[in-house]
């Protein structure tokens, strides 16, 4: 009897342990994932309640007001119209035309649905009741400036963020959409087709030369001794199968790393590709968050996608300079391009400052935990040297900035073999100053070298940002 | 009117739950103690009998009585339920089990069982088991126990107890439920007995054991009255396999 | 002989006394007329149904509790936390239920549950030999679990449904949930008293023989709790972990061969892994409950205030995702607390039960309960696949109910036997000492 007694035991316990950690999963996931849940179009109780309930506003980082609600219960939005167009996919429509802006993705807070706050409903306790409102990191004065500068006639994004925080200080994505033109049910609210598209969070582009980044983390990392060694440039590099060339089909010469780093040379950073092999480079991608899944509190992050297998010599080179079926998003670009000023950690974006209850007071918020260390911090000091050159000496000396410590990388990514077609324009660095620790990443469709538009546009946004003293 | 009432009812309905469940926490808790306790004050709950060891050596002292469940093992391993510290037994000895009016012994594999009747006659196992009584002696090797058996309704040991009142209608279980009033009474005397008794050498005890029957026989017919356990003729509430 | 720690009455008194769970009662009915009286005032007719059952729930337990008392000993803090379950289904199925007719279809057979149960408790108590016995029940329980074959028809994609028509009346019922108590029954039978290898094997085979007929009806998740079941009951018994493991290892082999082979079970992991891919069609129903559990937040959106019936079979399956979004998270933690303290009282009766046989039949009906209730609170928070089982007690389904509370029953019976075996042995503790020494 006591063997049988023992064995019930046992068998109890793993029970008691399992309903323990269903208990404790189903509370952290609903405290965590809810908000993304609510936020489909699926949900009915969502346009129930739009009836009835007064919306919270929306404003930016500095109290302006983006969204609010009328007396007569209508949805206002800025009255500057390029201010509204510039923050238009960030903040989103109640109609859930761009499908992941705060209007939406955060409906549950705006509306008040799971209000948890005692004090507020004995307040409040009317039928037709009240939202939160929310206070968003981004500047609305920086979008509105990202929206004059961007060049005419183009389609692209910006993304701009803190990286020590992990705050998104502006987003910015074109071609934009105006938001009171849909409330009004124009036909033109979406002028050119795919404004509704969150370019920084949903697009996904082939980042092209800015992969070098982690390309030369991953040589750090598992090519000791790669740093001092010295590399052959002649332009063309053919290997079984194919060829790899630099741009324009120069020849760099004889360089150090440095140097190839800061001309952008495809044949030193291919070879390099090579050596390290499908295995490692993949590994090192996938701690800078490619082929993971982006599940971020504040907003939908499309994910960053990588091919792990590159069976081929060709996939390793062309994935090693950016090419090949590697996909990025401009705001996982601009979180890299601060993973190496931040010592190797990569924050999580935060894109909400503050819930205000109807009562005043500021909800409890617990912000992500920054998303993980990507390399160490020797790795990330070397890089940041790299990019520094870059932009002192090398292809983005356009996004220098007197008196403060620019770092960057550029980039053209070919999106067609047709050579008709013109290759994106990145540019993805960072300003090295306690005071004004922002990231950035640009990228321009069909904007040709990365050196010309992008550059010089991210130049601008980081002057204005620093002026800003955001 | 309804909305706010239904909200404000919300965090009734949580706290309500939250009471609910911590209540019966609490309760299972104890009677978890409860049944810890009971098993540890008094060994011989759930025991139909015992073993009285009248012939072993070096650790197992004569006189010892080991508690018999309705079904167990025998052994020297530690999850034995009647554990035996001696050479001759083995790890896994026999297992054994309630049939009938006495209990069938199942050795495992070859080890060494024997029966010797309490009206003569030595038994082997044959075909995996062998049957003892109540008063019969195991003999496992070199190791001697009798078998004592409570419920076997003859006529020598007649369940005397000294005052009952009417509690053992089935029908009101709840008040004949240990602890509940009716024993309270015989609990105190019961236990300033035990700890009387408990003052005077115990070795005296087990030398009088085997006689100990025909003892409670004489003493203490005399101011007894005879207590109908509803359970007491019937010969096993236990269900036979 | 006995060892006493500072033995005096006060101390003996205080710990044999039964914690009381008149509070518990108290508290439930409590809960019962404020949740009913609540909804009677949902609509701005006075809803008389609801005034109904807020005074017959209340009566009825307290009916139902001083019956079972009086009949035999129970564990009577189980028995309100069983009724409980049952308040909770029905406060739930009075509110979301688009027909009033639902919650007292439900009603009914939670009575007929409760005299399922009282047979159960007659029949755990009985005194025969089991090991014959089970085979009567095994040549039962076949044709039973064969049933849906010849008598039901396919639905929700399983065919584990039968259909009778008598006088008149159609019921329907699921015939592999009354075969539960029984496989328990005849396993426990089998596998008792230090069963030798070829009996384990036996009572084995016939497990897995429901479970062969099981997977023929596609009933995947009554086939997950039969083989996780028999084989928790198996090494229980023998603790022989090896075979266990074996065991599961050849289930696992199993389960990957049946997902390489059978189309509609990819379909499922496919759906399980990434629901929002398909969110008008396959995804449907565990997109919807995530809604509503999103919804509910911490207190939940007020009873009668929540739009479930989105959910697709919000009263049966995933009427956990409903109670959620009504009660909020704290309740629905609390509710899978409570069938946590059914599970480990279950197992303490177990524990002190008498003889292996009680042992593992309360073993086997506790586990099966609590795997139960773990599987489908999994499938409605994603945390598991989506099976087709009910919520134990709470989801409306009349089979579910009856079966539940049967091997409920027997589960209370072996408590019974417990009880009265310690009030024996506590008399004859005193008979020992006042008349032995």
């Amino acid at each position: 009897m006591k063997r049988l007694q023992r064995c019930i035991r046992a068998i109890s316990i793993l029970v008691l342990c399992a309903f323990v950690f269903t208990a404790s999963w189903f509370g952290w996931t609903v405290q965590k994932q809810s908000g993304r849940w609510i936020a489909t179009s699926y949900n009915t109780r969502l346009s129930a309640a739009r009836k009835n309930t007064l919306i919270g506003n929306i404003y930016d980082r500095e109290g302006m007001t983006l969204a609010s609600t009328d007396s007569e219960g209508n949805r206002v939005y800025n009255d500057d119209s390029r201010t509204r167009r510039a923050v238009s996919q960030t903040v989103g429509d109640t109609l859930s035309m761009s499908g992941t802006g705060v209007e939406t993705f955060h409906a549950a807070t705006l509306l008040g649905l799971s209000r948890g706050s005692l004090l507020d409903t004995v307040m409040n306790p009317s039928a037709s009741t009240q939202g939160n409102s929310i206070r968003l990191t981004i500047s609305a004065e920086l979008c509105r400036y990202i929206n004059k500068q961007f060049p005419e006639g183009y389609n692209g994004a910006v993304s701009i963020i803190n990286y020590k925080t992990g705050e998104i200080l502006g987003m910015v994505s074109m071609p934009y959409y105006d938001p009171e033109k849909v409330l009004n049910r124009s036909e033109d609210a979406d002028a050119s087709g795919s404004g509704y598209l969150n370019r920084n969070t949903q697009g996904q582009y082939a980042p092209g030369s800015i992969f070098k980044i982690v390309t030369l983390a991953s040589v750090l990392e598992y090519l000791p001794g790669a740093q001092y060694a010295s590399y052959e440039c002649n332009g063309i590099w053919t290997y079984e199968g194919g060829q790899v060339t630099c741009a324009g089909n120069k020849a760099h010469g004889t360089m150090t790393l440095e140097e190839a780093f800061a001309q952008s040379c495809n044949v030193t950073f291919a070879k390099l590709a090579y050596e390290l092999g499908a295995e490692r480079l993949a590994s090192t991608a996938k701690a800078f968050g490619f082929n993971d899944t982006f599940r971020f509190q504040d907003l939908i992050l499309y994910d960053s996608s990588m091919d792990t297998r590159m069976p081929t010599i060709g996939d390793l080179a062309w994935t090693g300079v950016g090419q090949g079926k590697t996909l990025v998003s401009p705001l996982h670009m601009a979180m890299i391009a601060g993973t190496v000023a931040n010592g190797g950690i990569m924050a999580s974006p935060k894109l909400i400052a503050d819930v205000i209850t109807p009562s005043g007071n500021k909800a409890l918020r617990v912000p992500d935990s920054p998303y993980g260390r990507a390399m160490q911090a020797g790795a990330s000091d070397i890089i940041g040297g790299y990019m520094r050159t870059t932009v002192k000496n090398g292809t983005a000396h356009n996004a220098d900035i007197s008196g403060y410590t620019v770092c960057g990388k550029t980039g053209s990514a070919q999106v067609a073999d047709n050579s008709d077609i013109e290759t994106n324009a990145w540019f993805t660095g960072f300003v090295y100053d306690n005071e004004h620790p922002y990231a950035i990443a640009v990228v321009i469709e069909e904007g040709g070298s990365g050196s010309n538009l992008a550059t010089r546009l991210a130049k601008k946004v980081l002057e204005k940002a620093i002026e800003l003293g955001l | 009117m309804y909305e706010t009432l239904s909200l404000w009812l919300r965090y009734f309905f949580a706290g309500f739950a939250v009471i609910f469940v911590i209540r019966a926490w609490i309760i299972t808790v104890r009677d978890n103690r409860r049944a810890r306790t009971i098993r540890s004050w008094l060994p011989e709950t759930g025991t139909i009998g015992e073993w009285l060891v009248i012939a072993g050596a070096s650790r197992i002292r004569k006189g010892t009585r080991l508690p018999i469940l309705n079904e167990g093992m025998i052994g020297s391993a530690r999850r034995a339920d009647i554990r035996i510290l001696h050479g001759d037994i083995k790890a896994e000895h026999a297992y054994f089990i309630q049939h009938g009016k006495g209990l069938r012994i199942h050795p495992v594999m070859d080890a060494p069982v024997q029966v010797e009747a309490q009206h003569g006659g030595v038994f082997y196992p044959s075909d995996g088991y062998v049957e003892m009584n109540d008063g019969d002696i195991l003999i496992l090797g070199e190791f001697k126990m009798v078998l004592t058996l409570f419920n076997t309704g003859r006529e020598n040991r007649t369940i005397i107890v000294t005052q009952e009142p009417e509690t053992t209608d089935r029908s009101s279980f709840e008040k004949s439920v240990p602890g509940i009033n009716p024993l309270d009474e015989q609990l105190d005397e019961l236990s300033k007995a035990a700890q009387a008794k408990r003052r005077k050498d115990t070795s005296t005890k087990t030398n009088n054991s085997l006689n100990k029957k025909k003892k409670s026989n004489s003493t203490s017919q005399k101011d007894a009255v005879k207590l109908e356990l509803p359970w007491q003729d019937e010969e096993d509430w236990i269900p036979r396999h | 002989m006995a060892r006493r720690r500072g033995l005096d009455s006060k101390t003996l008194k205080r710990a044999l006394t039964r914690a009381n769970p008149h509070f518990l009662m108290v508290a439930l009915t409590v809960f019962q007329v404020t949740a009913m009286l609540l909804l009677a005032f949902k609509s701005e007719t006075v809803d008389w149904q609801a005034i109904g059952y807020a005074v017959f729930m209340p009566l009825a337990s307290y009916m139902i509790l001083k019956t079972f008392i009086r009949l035999w000993p129970v564990d009577r803090t189980l028995v309100i936390l069983i009724l409980f379950l049952c308040s909770v289904s029905l406060v739930t199925l009075k509110d979301i239920a688009k027909s009033p007719t639902t919650s007292n279809t439900q009603a009914l057979y939670m009575m007929i549950g409760f005299v399922a149960m009282g047979f159960g408790i007659a029949f755990s108590r009985m005194r025969i030999d089991w090991r014959k016995a089970s085979y009567v029940l095994m040549a039962l329980a076949i044709p039973m679990a064969f049933s849906p074959f010849i008598l039901g028809d396919w639905q929700y994609g399983a065919l584990n449904w039968i259909e009778l028509s008598l006088g008149g009346f159609t019921i329907t019922a699921q015939p592999s949930e009354f075969v539960k108590p029984v496989l328990v029954i005849c396993l426990a039978a089998q596998l008792s008293n230090h069963p030798g290898i070829k009996r384990a094997i036996f009572g084995v085979s016939f497990a897995a023989a429901l479970c062969g007929v099981l997977l023929l009806q596609r009933d995947l998740g009554a086939l997950l709790l039969y083989f996780l079941t028999t084989v928790a009951m198996f090494y229980a018994a023998t603790s022989r972990l090896g075979l266990s493991l074996t065991g599961i290892g050849a289930g696992a082999a199993c389960a990957v061969a049946a997902y390489n082979f059978l189309p509609y079970i990819q379909k499922r992991m496919a759906v399980f892994m990434n629901p929002w891919s398909d969110p008008m069609d396959s995804g449907y129903q565990i997109v919807q409950a995530l809604i509503a559990i999103g919804s509910g937040g911490l207190f939940g959106m007020g009873l009668g205030m929540g739009l479930p019936r989105n959910i697709p079979l919000y009263h049966s399956d995933l009427i956990f995702a409903a109670l959620c979004e009504e009660f909020g998270l704290v309740f629905a933690v609390c509710l899978l607390a409570v069938y946590a303290l059914i599970f480990m009282r279950a197992v303490s009766i177990a524990m002190n039960a008498r003889t292996s046989f009680h042992s593992l039949v309360a073993f086997g009906i506790a586990f099966m309960f609590a795997l139960q209730t773990l599987v489908i609170v999994g499938g409605s928070i994603h945390l598991l696949p989506l099976t087709g089982i009910t919520l134990p007690l709470v989801s409306a389904g009349g089979s579910s109910i009856v079966g539940t509370m049967a091997g409920l029953g027997l589960l209370i019976g072996v408590s019974t036997l417990n009880a009265e075996a310690e009030a024996n042995d506590l008399r004859r503790m005193e008979w020992r000492e006042g008349g032995g020494i």
